[in-house]
């Protein structure tokens, strides 16, 4: 198994809000979630997970409220907020103009 | 009890949206949450329950502790964030409430920010002028509050002021001193001068000053340079001079190459050696066009031949820096001690001879607080800011009482909000948002108010002062916004916290009406207080419109309307009097020919600027002879047509003729007060005098009006019209015209242009109507009254609106009760009486109050007024009467609709 890839910085955001466009979740669930999509090919470090949670609540992208789990646990339930779908579609945008750029740069032909 | 209102109610009714601060407890609770699911699911793939504790505690950080901190400090930013964002959205809300709510009531609004708008832009302009008269020191003065001005006082009764003509020598004294005046500086009063000759010759304002003048002041040219030492010496020869930024603006249109031009000024040409900073023009704010050096004082007649060691002229003006150390009082007392053993060395004996009655020099500061301070234009600015400090208050009360009854109407809404959880302070912010909206609309209002009233006052009350830029600046700006937080402050908070506080179960149940409050206390209050401060301003109205009238009635024993006078400085072009005499006499007859003119005459003085010429005069027979308080007797020579041109009355005998004068008779008209007092109860004419010491009679052939100088009471002088000739050694210093139309006005170019082309090379002719000449004496009156009817007009609009808005909204209120009246048998007259019963009571205790107010600020006035007594009672019975018209005119609508109210319709209105 390869080396767990590092985060690039600033797509921990994109990621959580990717994950709450599905369905409001608690932190633990978000993590679970990245985990399965990656297939364990990310190192997202769950503390790095909560203060982003933190990060974009500050900034009204995402919303949060208690509520309680299948199990009858309490846990603090993030959903996206209007906001929050605006920025997601913007910056996934920008990001796969970003990444295809780059891939076209680093894949192409070489020069001779 | 706390229930929860769901988001989307609270949005519709736009309650806070608040989200709680996360706590340390509910950051923790999370993590253990997620470390117990994440162990959880450790166990299932395989883990033992520590082994999994252990491994999900690695995936949040190095240790719990740690992970908590980290969590916390992300927490911190989250709630300071989402703080942040709430406050400018609830600010913002706050905005758009009160947009919303004013654009409801558009005329409320309108209303309100043209009585701010009007209240503030009164006192942006009044401060505007202020500043710049008063609390802003000479513009390019270095240490200006160093650099003072040497002055004396007088021994004669009467005059407090300080005096700052002194004489020459002292000055070069005093520049001996070095030990007690550091730096010293010789200058002459502003005075006028003949730019130019014939036709193109036209009128500047110059002052002399020697080499020290711009030094000790501490300015810099901003063109070439200023006097040297080369211009000091005390012969008149260099022929330089200095132009004031403004003056080469103007007149040269800022031509960088003006430096070596040569002006013609007066008798000589001057090579432009420099021009000073720009606003330069001196220690004083009246505008000054040039500087020429001292020592040519004596060639444009400023000064006396030999002016540098003569004591006997006083025409200079001092100002010094001090050696450190020493106090104005000590340099004081040594420049007077150097004054007197000048002066009594000249003049071979004690002081006070040469009659200038010097008491003893003192030092002031030139900063024009002190320079104006009892100049009679700072008197009137205080006065004006006062009363427009006034206007303000009317206006922030009129407001205050407005929104007061703007919150009794909305009870019932803001009552329903603070039911549904709205927090006090959030609808009090609601509430003054509102006011800030309006006043600040207002103060944009104001902004352009005070740029025309600056404009108007600069052009009007202070049109000699030099204003080179705008006086709507920065610090009038800052003032504006001061104002407007004042108002804000004195007529948005006191209704808002009002309006916040109300009982919203009472207000829930009443119906949304007042039951039976007629008025609240805070609103009458209100009302009386406008009432008074009009009845403040209408009076202080009338004082001037009293004043004025006065001024402009008083009998100057001729007519000033039609006649204009002519003057023209040809003594420093080496006129003699002969020649003055006949070149003025070719002046009359241009005069003559000129379209519209009636009559003209010359004179040796002038009638306003009473340049007199004193001399003995005995009767044959008697010892003494009757002497006047205003000294004298003094002679007037004039010309044939005197007395018909200034419309002067001869009242016994007859006026000089052509033959009198041609053939210089010895015959003489006197002044009705000389002739009384001479000859008490018997006639003049025909009677013998001796004049200067002669042996040969002259006789009296008529008597004359007394003529007065001007408008303030003095006794009548006495005075001998003797004809014009070789015999007075007086010359001709004046050409009277009388105007055929009452607009003597038009006459002044043609006048002019006549006098110009009688010889080549002529200066300037000063001509103008003597209404003109004594206009800038009427107008502090003119502007007085102006001024005060205006704000006093404008204070009893606002009062007016004030109590009509109060009174219809009372009525409004009480429909229900007016309706109960009228069902059981009231007279439309008794439900008129009773609604106007409120507001005449209000006005009636304003005016008492009012009135007694005007009483005590009465003697603040009493030296601004003319003629006039600050307690005048015809004042006050003007501002009564109008008080109780506006009231009654005010009340009688909202009454008239009171009593119209349909008995049916009001009570099933419930």
């Amino acid at each position: 198994m390869p080396q767990p890839l590092t985060l690039v910085k600033g797509t921990l955001d994109l990621l959580i809000l990717r994950a709450l466009a599905w369905q409001p979740m608690h932190g633990f669930e978000i993590a679970s979630w990245l985990e399965e999509r990656s297939a364990g090919a990310l190192d997202i470090d769950d503390s790095a997970l909560y203060q982003g949670l933190y990060r974009l609540e500050g900034r009204e992208l995402i919303a949060a409220e208690w509520g309680v789990t299948e199990n009858g646990r309490r846990a603090r339930y993030y959903k996206v907020t209007a906001r929050g779908k605006a920025h997601l579609k913007q910056e996934t945008a920008t990001w796969v103009r970003y990444t295809d750029t780059v891939t076209g740069i680093l894949t192409g032909p070489q020069e001779a | 009890m706390r229930f929860d209102i769901r988001p989307r109610i609270r949005r519709v009714f736009r309650l806070a949206l608040r989200r709680p601060d996360l706590s340390e407890r509910e950051i923790e609770e999370e993590l253990r949450a997620h470390l117990a699911l994440r162990a959880a699911r450790l166990v299932d793939q395989g883990l033992t329950p520590t082994e999994a504790e252990r491994q999900a505690l690695r995936r949040l950080g190095s240790s719990w502790e740690d992970a908590v901190a980290r969590l916390h400090e992300a927490g911190h930013d989250r709630d300071d964030r989402l703080r942040t964002r709430e406050r400018a959205d609830a600010a913002w809300n706050d905005v758009r409430y009160a947009l919303r709510a004013l654009a409801r009531q558009p005329a409320f609004a309108l209303v309100v920010v043209f009585t701010f708008a009007l209240g503030i832009g009164a006192n942006a302009t009044m401060f505007g002028v202020i500043d710049r008269l008063l609390l802003r020191p000479p513009p390019h003065v270095r240490a200006p509050a160093e650099l003072l001005e040497v002055g004396r006082t007088t021994t004669q009764p009467g005059i407090q002021r300080m005096l700052s003509g002194l004489q020459y020598p002292l000055y070069t004294r005093l520049r001996a001193d070095t030990a007690a005046f550091r730096e010293v500086a010789a200058s002459s009063f502003i005075t006028a001068l003949t730019l130019g000759a014939g036709a193109g010759a036209e009128q500047v304002f110059g002052v002399f000053a020697n080499s020290d003048y711009f030094r000790v002041l501490g300015t810099d040219p901003a063109l070439g340079r200023f006097f040297g030492s080369q211009e000091d010496g005390d012969v008149p020869s260099s022929d330089v001079v200095v132009l004031s930024h403004g003056f080469w603006q103007r007149r040269f249109a800022g031509d960088p190459s003006i430096l070596g031009k040569t002006l013609s000024v007066g008798p000589r040409s001057l090579t432009v050696v420099g021009v000073a900073s720009e606003s330069f023009s001196g220690v004083d704010p009246r505008r000054v066009d040039m500087w020429i050096p001292i020592n040519q004082a004596a060639v444009y007649h400023v000064a006396l031949d030999g002016f540098p060691t003569h004591w006997g002229s006083i025409w200079v003006r001092i100002h010094v820096r001090l050696t450190s150390g020493l106090s104005a009082s000590e340099a004081a007392a040594r420049a007077t001690t150097l004054y007197d053993v000048g002066f009594s060395e000249w003049a071979g004996g004690g002081r006070g001879k040469g009659g200038f009655d010097v008491d003893h020099l003192v030092l002031r500061s030139v900063l024009p607080a002190e320079q104006l301070a009892d100049s009679p234009e700072a008197g009137f600015a205080r006065l004006l800011l006062a009363v427009s400090a006034v206007v303000l208050v009317i206006a922030c009360a009129n407001v205050a009482s407005l929104l007061l009854a703007r919150g009794t109407e909305r009870r019932r809404e803001i009552a329903v909000r603070l039911a549904l959880g709205v927090s006090r302070w959030r609808l009090f912010r609601m509430l003054v948002a509102e006011t800030i909206a309006l006043a600040v609309c207002g103060g944009v209002i104001a902004i352009l108010v005070a740029r025309w009233g600056i404009a108007l006052l600069q052009r009007t009350l202070l049109s000699d002062f030099a204003w080179t830029e705008s006086a709507l600046d920065v610090r009038v700006l800052a003032v504006t916004l001061g104002l407007v937080l004042t108002t804000i402050v004195l007529a948005g908070v006191a209704p808002a916290l009002r309006a916040s506080r109300p009982d919203v179960v009472d207000a829930l149940k009443a119906g949304g009406r007042e039951g039976g409050v007629a008025l609240s206390r805070v609103r009458s209050a209100l009302m009386i207080a406008q009432a008074a401060l009009s009845v403040v301003l209408v009076v202080g109205a009338g004082l001037f419109v009293q004043s004025l009238e006065a001024a402009a009635s008083v009998r100057l024993g001729y007519e000033t309307s039609r006649v204009l006078s002519a003057t023209m400085d040809v003594e420093s072009y080496g006129y003699s009097i002969p020649a003055r005499v006949a070149l003025y006499g070719d002046m009359r007859d241009r005069a003559m020919r000129v379209p519209g003119v009636v009559d003209a005459a010359i004179s040796s003085t002038h009638p306003l600027l009473g340049w007199g010429f004193g001399m003995r005069v005995s009767i044959p027979g008697r010892d003494t002879v009757p002497r006047s308080p205003m000294g004298g007797p003094y002679y007037n020579a004039v010309g044939a047509g005197y007395f018909s041109t200034l419309g002067l009355g001869v009242v016994e005998g007859r006026p000089l003729t052509a033959e009198d004068v041609a053939a210089e008779a010895r015959v003489a008209v006197l002044s009705e007060a000389m002739a009384r007092a001479y000859w008490p109860g018997e006639r003049a004419v025909d009677r013998c005098l001796l004049l200067r010491g002669d042996s040969e009679c002259t006789t009296v052939v008529g008597v004359a009006a007394d003529a007065k100088e001007g408008l303030q009471p003095t006794d009548p002088r006495f005075l001998v019209y003797v004809p014009l000739g070789p015999r007075w050694n007086a010359g001709a210093n004046t050409l009277l015209v009388r105007s055929r139309d009452a607009d003597a006005a038009r006459l002044v170019e043609p006048l002019r242009r006549a006098m110009q082309g009688v010889a080549p090379n002529l200066p300037y002719a000063d001509v103008q109507s003597l209404g003109d000449l004594l206009a800038p004496e009427i107008r502090p009156w003119r502007t007085g009254a102006t001024l005060f009817s205006l704000f006093g007009a404008l204070a009893l609009l606002i009062a007016a609106g004030g109590l009509y808005s109060a009174i219809s909204y009372s009525v409004t209120q009480r429909r229900h009760e007016f309706g109960v009246r009228m069902a059981l048998g009231a007279q439309i007259a008794d439900v008129v009486r009773l609604v106007m019963d409120q507001g005449v009571r209000a006005a009636l205790t304003g005016l008492a109050l009012g009135s007694l107010i005007a009483l005590a600020a009465g003697r603040f006035v009493e030296t601004l007024l003319f003629q006039t007594s600050p307690r005048s009672p015809s004042a006050f019975a003007v501002a009564a009467t109008l008080i109780v018209i506006v009231a009654i005119a005010a009340t009688f609508i909202p009454a008239w609709r009171a009593s119209r109210v349909d008995p049916v319709t009001a009570l099933r209105g419930e």
